[in-house]
């Protein structure tokens, strides 16, 4: 008897999960295609990130502009090529899994060459930052003795001019 | 310090421009015969574009969405989209102060009436959708909405808006159309 309510009880419940989650959920939309991405649109769209990311990280590292520019052309390439392959079909035509495979291996490439450029530009960084360090105790001792000799010129110069002053009679001149 | 201060950029503000254009690319044209209400198979075309103000390269996703008057729009104080299908979207990795335009194509094709209420049947780009759950009455004030995603660089999720200094902003646009439904 215990059983047969308990069945009803959790009949009712996912009867009520399963409306909430129907009502809950955006209208239908019919497309000529299916929106199922098979597992090689989905892997390359993980490899995409993948590679998104390591531009990223090789752009907050410092590469250059034009550096950063070339592998975004790229990504985007990669990019176009996952969208076509979602439009040619579900992955089932070999010319499909050609362009997803097209997709991974240039992603798989730029990641590679981002991380390249993002090590690049780290330690090209640190070079940078140990010769400022070590440039700005030089350029301070340069500045204080320009400054001292100056200051020390400069006085000298006042005292041999009121050194040199000769006293006249007025009117003389 | 001072000249540290004086080397260090000041920070800018970081924001993306979403637009769209009519046939001409500019901001007129955007029916045919300048008339709201479209006929079955007359071809529309826009102009999308964003530019990206972020700093950064960036991954943005635009998503185009069918809704009609009763629709609730995208939400830009609590940064949530518009409750409807995507009929189609563009995707494309962007440079710091670059900007994108991609053209947008669109025709009925197929008007179904249910008890004066207009359903749709779109090609978008050559891609043929229909709208099952979005009506009009009379196919009178449907609209397109365009809301700007971004991938989100913590979670690697795409999110509705983008984040600027802990805070979520969003960009979205709608162009209002009638659908002409055939008389018997």
């Amino acid at each position: 008897m215990n059983a047969t309510r308990s069945a009803v009880i959790l009949l009712i419940l996912s009867t009520l999960f399963l409306s909430l989650a129907l009502v809950s959920a955006p209208p239908i939309l019919a497309t000529s295609e299916q929106s199922d991405a098979p597992n090689e649109i989905q892997n390359a769209e993980q490899q995409f990130k993948e590679a998104f990311a390591a531009v990223c990280e090789a752009e907050d590292a410092g590469a250059e502009e034009n550096q950063i520019a070339a592998l975004v052309e790229r990504l985007n390439l990669a990019l176009n090529l996952i969208e076509q392959a979602k439009r040619d079909g579900q992955g089932n035509s070999s010319n499909t899994y050609e362009t997803v495979a097209q997709a991974a291996y240039i992603c798989n490439q730029l990641q590679d060459e981002a991380h390249q450029l993002r090590d690049a530009a780290r330690k090209s960084s640190h070079y940078n930052k140990i010769l400022v360090f070590s440039a700005v105790p030089v350029a301070a001792l340069i500045v204080t003795l320009c400054v001292h000799y100056g200051l020390k010129w400069w006085r000298r110069s006042e005292v041999d001019h009121v050194m040199k002053m000769e006293i006249k009679e007025k009117g003389e001149a | 310090m001072l000249a540290y201060l004086a080397a260090t950029p000041q920070p800018k503000e970081q924001f993306f421009q979403l637009y769209a254009l009519g046939e001409n690319r500019m901001t007129e044209d955007y029916y045919p015969n300048n008339n709201s209400t479209i006929p079955l198979d007359a071809p529309v075309k826009w102009f999308l574009g964003v530019t990206n103000f972020m700093g950064s390269v960036e991954y943005v996703i635009v998503k185009a969405k069918l809704g009609s008057q009763t629709s609730q729009p995208p939400n830009e104080t609590n940064t949530t989209p518009a409750n409807l299908p995507t009929l189609i979207e563009f995707r494309r990795i962007l440079l710091d102060n670059e900007t994108w335009e991609t053209p947008f194509t669109w025709k009925i094709v197929n008007v179904e009436t249910k008890s004066e209420t207009a359903f749709l049947t779109l090609n978008i780009n050559n891609k043929t959708i229909t709208v099952q759950d979005i009506g009009a009455n009379n196919g009178c004030n449907f609209r397109i909405i365009f809301e700007l995603w971004t991938l989100d660089e913590e979670t690697k999720n795409q999110i509705f808006g983008w984040k600027t200094q802990g805070q979520r902003r969003a960009a979205w646009l709608q162009i209002w159309f009638n659908a002409t439904i055939a008389t018997t």
